[in-house]
Parts: structure tokens; sequence; C-alpha cells
């Protein structure tokens, strides 16, 4: 058998190894502290994200609804929750007549039932290429030519066909371009040009679907469901509301404002919530892990006393107290942001749905830099933590020479 | 090689007031001397001893060592003084619960920078001490005579010119104190000093000087006196 | 012997969450709730049923035994069954057509999770056991024995 040296760390491993319950409650701490770390800050960024996604895909100022579909317009917008209201098309040029709007676009939207097997109704947004000015903005960052006949754009959480193709009622819409992920009802829907979407709702009733598209007798010709408003500069979203009720009724308006005011409102709890936990979980782990690790160098004494005894210096019992620590730290932090990683990122669709909120993970790069920032928070937290208990253990020779009062 | 302790003294301060624990202590140690150190609990045995360990700086004095005066060595000269010339046996069981024995002898070995590989000198040193058998056992599974043979292994694997035996023989049988001391006599023998603080009447003979201390103070005695007088006082 | 008990307790637990999961914790569709219609992950819930108790019998088998090439035998079946648990939700059944439907959301990730946990747990034991087989009895000196 090889001889190999007695290095600081082999005896800090045999140290660790003598003691395994011991060492698994210290890497326990450790890991608790790194999940909370790395959980919690991939879980508020990802929050933030959302916010973020969410302001800059609102597109429209104004989008007026028919009356008191307010509520059903936000759930589009925020989770992609099916629904379907209409109102006639007139008033898409009424709205452009109004003093302070600058562009106007409407959308219709079906929602389409269980097509195939297993699937969840789908929101289908159609409009029109023409005037509008809030989604293609989005699809240019994915596809570049116009989106003909026949073709349709799909949110991120769509889930194709392997063709590449989604099928509504007996026809097959060729998927032109996915969405990048946006955490908001965006990703739920799929887009379509207004022909499309009159052709959709022929082979329903084709089908004799007519109930599931819900399209009731609309006219398709004659009916849109929103009409999407930007104002002109140098008029607020209040007077131009005023404008638009005080010449049309029947109406209803959601100010994108008010959407994004009150989802910041919510998340601010939130995140509120989640920091504060994030912080009582860490100061709990190091004060748990600087008590554990003071009376582990207590219960020492008398072997570090030895240890001095045969000639190690203070800062090799030091270097001893602390490269267990290091080593307890670097198991703990490594399986706790593993455990974190594995309920985050599979998770997270389920997390977003149950949060109710814009929820984005971050890209890569802020990934690995939250990353970077746990694992080094959390391996210096062992070696924090026995600062003072390493301190401490390298002056255990005064506890001989205590002996000889007793 | 001679060590030279001249006028040390060590002052604690014990409830408010100061107190010698080492009072003014001068002696010469020569190679392969056998020294006893006899005294009360108290009396300043294991203060001096660990003065000359290094592990504690005197107050007043001075511990020479081939001319080296020790007692200004900085902690990290102090430990590889310690490391390389002291043989520390000390009192009670001394040993590493996470190492077997064979690692308990290997330590201060490495406690150092040195070249070469300690084991085959540990496990000769096993064999000395007569526990070769038990190289890969834990302390746990250890007598109290087997693990002061562990202390005496380690405290050789260095050759140190200077043995340290704090009580060595406190906690053990007469059989077993007869064992360790004859150890300890050989270790003299080969020209290593040994300084053994010890209560028990039965290991003093084995020494060559009998040092008392009593409150502070040592004396040097000859012979049998050194017992009588020890017993009276 | 320690690290016995822990790959066959492992094996027990994640093979019944593996079985029960899918109908309890994290639950599948099922039955849609329009149609009526029998979905995919139904099936693949039934298929991990039969897969996730076999993970746990052969853990228990691994327990009881003490023949080392025996328990070699049982870490590959435990191997091959994990890659099954793996592939039923991801590849041969599947699961429903909707991101945001829990069989997707929840039961796919965390039968995915489970799977690969067992499978690198197997291979792990696998790898142990052939080491040590091999290795034979250890001389003396041996710091790293069974601690």
């Amino acid at each position: 058998m090889e001889s190999k040296p007695l290095t600081t760390r082999r005896l800090s491993v045999y140290n660790l190894r003598s003691n395994p319950f011991r060492t698994a409650s210290l890497v326990f701490v450790v890991l608790l502290l790194a999940f909370a770390t790395f959980g919690g800050s991939l879980l508020s960024q990802s929050l933030k994200n959302g916010l973020g996604s969410l302001k800059e895909r609102l597109g429209a100022d104004l989008a007026v609804v028919p009356l008191d579909h307010e509520a059903d317009y936000e759930g589009i917008i925020l989770s992609g929750q099916p629904e379907k209201f209409y109102f006639d098309q007139s008033i898409e040029q009424q709205i452009e007549q109004v003093e302070g709007v600058s562009k106007v676009s409407s959308q219709f939207f079906i929602s389409t039932l269980a097509a195939a097997c297993c699937s969840v109704p789908v929101q289908v947004i159609g409009f029109d290429p023409d005037t509008d000015f809030v989604i293609q903005p989005w699809i240019a960052k994915v596809y570049h030519e116009e989106i003909g006949d026949g073709q349709i754009i799909a949110g991120s959480d769509i889930v194709l066909n392997d063709t590449g193709t989604l099928k509504f009622f007996d026809d097959t819409y060729k998927v032109a371009a996915q969405l990048e992920r946006t955490s908001t009802g965006m990703d739920y829907s799929v887009y379509a040009n207004m022909n499309t979407i009159k052709m959709l709702v022929a082979g329903a009733r084709e089908a004799g679907m007519n109930l599931s598209v819900d399209v009731y007798g609309t006219d398709v010709d004659r009916s849109v469901s929103t009409v999407l408003v930007k104002i002109e500069k140098g008029y607020d979203a209040d007077t131009v509301t005023t404008n638009i009720r005080r010449q049309i009724s029947g109406i209803s308006i959601v100010k994108s404002q008010n959407v994004f005011a009150s989802t910041a409102n919510n998340m601010d709890v939130l995140l509120a919530f989640i920091n504060t936990i994030t912080l009582v979980l860490w100061l709990l782990a190091i004060l748990v892990l600087a008590v554990m690790f003071s009376a582990m160098t207590n219960g020492r004494k008398k072997e570090l006393a030895l240890l001095r005894s045969v000639g190690a210096a203070r800062g090799k019992i030091c270097g001893i107290v602390l490269t267990e620590s290091l080593l307890i730290s670097i198991l703990g932090g490594t399986l706790g942001t593993v455990a974190a990683s594995l309920i985050i990122f599979p998770f997270s669709t389920y997390t977003r749905e149950k949060l109710g909120l814009p929820y984005l993970l971050p890209n890569v790069a802020v990934t690995l830099r939250l990353l970077g920032m746990s694992l080094l928070l959390s391996f210096a937290s062992g070696p924090f933590a026995a600062t003072y208990s390493a301190v401490k253990g390298s002056k255990a020779e005064a506890y001989i020479s205590i002996r000889e009062g007793e | 090689m001679a060590l030279e302790v001249r006028s040390l003294t060590k002052e604690y301060i014990r409830g408010r007031v100061a107190f010698q624990a080492v009072n003014n202590v001068s002696f010469v140690v020569q190679p392969g001397d056998f020294v006893n150190i006899i005294g009360r609990s108290g009396s300043g045995k294991s203060t001096l001893v660990n003065m000359i360990a290094c592990l504690l700086t005197p107050t007043k004095g001075s511990i020479e060592i081939d001319g080296l005066n020790i007692v200004s060595l900085k902690d990290k000269e102090a430990s590889a003084y310690r490391n390389s010339k002291i043989g520390y046996i000390s009192q009670g069981q001394s040993t590493l619960a996470s190492l077997n024995v064979l690692d308990n002898v290997r330590v201060p070995f490495h406690l150092s920078k040195r070249e070469g590989t300690s084991k085959e000198a540990a496990f000769s040193l096993l064999e000395q001490t007569g526990i070769s058998h038990l190289a890969a056992a834990f302390p746990k599974h250890l007598s109290g005579g087997e693990l002061k043979r562990v202390a005496i292994a380690r405290a050789l694997i260095n050759h140190p010119d200077y043995v340290i035996a704090d009580e060595p023989t406190s906690d053990l049988d007469v059989q077993t104190t007869a064992e360790i001391m004859e150890l300890l006599k050989n270790i003299a023998e080969t020209g290593t000093a040994v300084m053994m603080i010890t209560h028990d009447m039965e290991a003093l003979g084995y020494g060559s000087r009998t040092f008392v201390m009593d409150a502070g103070i040592l004396t040097e005695c000859a012979g049998n006196r050194v017992y009588i007088s020890h017993k009276r006082g | 012997m320690k690290n016995k008990f822990i790959f066959g307790f492992l094996s027990i637990a994640i093979g019944l969450l593996i079985a029960l999961g899918p109908l309890t914790i994290f639950p599948v569709c099922g039955v849609h709730e329009h149609s009526e219609e029998v979905m995919k992950c139904f099936w693949t819930a039934r298929a991990e049923l039969g897969v996730g108790f076999s993970i746990s019998i052969l853990g228990l088998l691994s327990i009881i035994s003490g023949n080392p090439k025996f328990r070699l035998g049982l870490a590959v079946a435990i191997l091959l069954n994990g890659i099954l648990a793996f592939l039923f939700p991801a590849v041969l059944i599947g699961v429903c057509g909707s991101a945001r439907m829990n069989c997707r959301a929840l039961t796919l990730p965390a039968l995915s999770i489970l799977s690969s946990l067992i499978v690198i747990a197997s291979i792990i034991q696998a790898a142990y056991l052939r080491y040590t087989n091999k290795e034979g009895t250890e001389e003396h000196g041996k710091q790293t024995a069974n601690d």
C-alpha cells in the first residue's frame, strides 16, 4: 500500500468521515441555505423578468372591449385564458375619429375546444396585418415574411404536432413560426390573419362544431373582439378614455398601465415575501452553523491541543477546522443548488400556473450568474461561520496549561 | 545538545493576585538524561514542561538549546521546533479518534515539510513498542496501555532530542507501568533526553535524575532522598 | 454494508413514488373533462404503476439478498426499469398535448427526475458492486472501509 501524506485536507476528511451523522447534519444545513439562496434568487428574478416581459408586450395603450369584458381581456393578456366576446366592426372606425387616438387595430378572438385528443382550449387571435402594431413586432423577431392565409404563429407553450402543424377541427394548419417565451398569455395563444380565422370558423361549422367555436351567430366579417388603441403623443390615457367613452356607448376600456400596475403590486407582495424568507433562512443557517462548529470545536479541544503539542502551528489548526467547514459547504452548497434546480427548472410551467403571475426564467447568462453567486455564498458560509471556532480552536494549548490549576 | 534553563519564571494572575507557577528555575539536561519531575498537583510541573515545549511563553528567563533561545520564537518557528526536537507524550489518552493507530503515529511527521514517507518508520516504531499488530485498528478499540504505546511511538517519529512525558503511567496498572517505563528507559539509553512528570513511585526508579517541584521552585535531589523528602513534603 | 440499505430503501421509495405519484401527489389528467375521452397520460400512469412497483420489489430483494453478484444483477434490472419509467411519459406513451396541463407541467418533470435519480443510483450501485467484487477482501490499513 502506498503511503499518503497526512495533509490538512486528509486530516479534515478523516475527521468528517469519523462522525457521519454530524457531518450529514452540517451538510444538510448548508444544503438548505444553498437551496434558499439559489431557489429564492431564481424565483424573484423570474418574476421580475416576467413583469418586464409583460410591460414590453402590452403594446397598446388602451384596449376597447365590449361592455363588462375587461376582466376577460386581462385574462387573455395575463394567462391566455380562452375567452370570446364581440362587438360591431364599425366601432373601430368610430374610435379612430376620437381625439387623441393615434393608431387603432382590431383583433378577433375565438377559442377552440379540445380539437385533438389531450389538449386544452386554445385562444386563437385574429389580427389585421395592415393595421396591427402590437403582435407583428414580436412575430418579426422569429419570422420575417408576411403571414399568409392558412398559416399560423404559435405561442411558445403551444405543443405542436411532430410535423410542425396544428389541427383545428378537421383542418391542419401550418405553423410558420413559434414565438419566444413571454410569460404572458401570448405563450398559450395562436395568431392568424383574418382570412385564416374565417377559414377556421368555416371549418368548425362544417365539422358541426359551431357550438364549440362559440361564435354563435356572429358574422365573422362584421365583428371584432377588441380594438387596440395607441394614444397620440401629448395626450394621456385618462383623457383619451374619457373622449372615447363620450362618443361610444356599450363598451369597456382596459388601460394597459393599470393591468401592469396591478400585476406589479401583486408581485411586490410576493417578492417581499420571498426575499424575507430567503434572508431569514440564510441568517438561521449561518447561526446554526456557527453554533454547530463551535460545539464541534469545543468537543475536539483535546484533539486540537494534542495536535499543537506534537508540532502543529496555529495556522495549521485553523486550516484543519476551516478546511472541514469548506468541505461541508462545498458538498452542501452543490447538493442544495442541484436540488433547487431540480425543482425550479422542470416545474417552471407548474409554478407559473400556481402563481398566476408573469413568470419568466432568466436566460442562461443570468442563470449562471445567480448559480455562481449562490455557490459562492454557500461555499463561504461554512468557513465564515467557523472562523470564530477555528481561531478559538487554534488556542487549544491553553487547555493543557489550564489543567495545571485544576 | 544540552538544554539549559535559566531563571525561568511564569507568572499567572489568579483572582487579581499574581503568583509564580514557576519561580526562577534553572537547570541543565544532557543527552541521555532520564529526568523525573515530581511534586504536588499545582506545583508548576506541567507549566514548566509546557514552556520547554514552547506551548507556553515564560514571563522571564531563557531556555537555550545549542545556544538558541527558544523563548523568543514565533508560533510558526516554535511549532516547527516542537515538531522536530520534542516528542510530547501528554497526560491521559491522547490520540486522534478519526485516525487509525498507524496514522496517529504518522501525524507529527506530516506537520512539517519532510522528504520521504512515514509509513515504514511508523510501522517499525509500532514494532518497537510492541503494537504493530494494531496498526490498522482505531483508538476506540485499544486499551489504556496500548494507547500509551501509540503516544510513545508518535513522540519518536521525528527522532526528537527530548521526550517530554506528562504522567505517562497515571492510569495504568503495575504490570503495564513497568513495560511503559522500560520503553522510556530504552529511549533515554539511545541518547534522547527524557523528562517525565510523575506521581507514580513505581516509575521513579527508572530515572537517572530527580527534580522536586514545590510552589514553583525546582530542586534537584540525589537518589532515594528525593523519594523520602517528597513523601514528607 | 450500509450502501446496500441506502440503495435498497432508495429504490423502494422511488419505485413507490413512480408507481403511485401519477395517481396521487403529481396526478395525470386522466379522463378529459369535456369529451370524456381517456387521454394518453392515463395509460402512462398505468404503465408507471407497473414499472414503479417492479423497481420497489427489486429494491426490497436487494436489501434481503446477501449475495453481491445477485445484487449486481438486481441493480442492472432496476437500471433498465428506471429507463423504462423515463421513456413511458417521454416517448413510448407520452402525455397530453398542452403545456399547461397537469400531466405535462407536473407529472412529466416529476417522473423524469425520479427515474433519472434511480438510473443514476443504480449505475453507481452496479459500479460499486463490480469494483468491490473485483477487489476482494482488503488488507490492513484501509482507511476507507465502510465509513
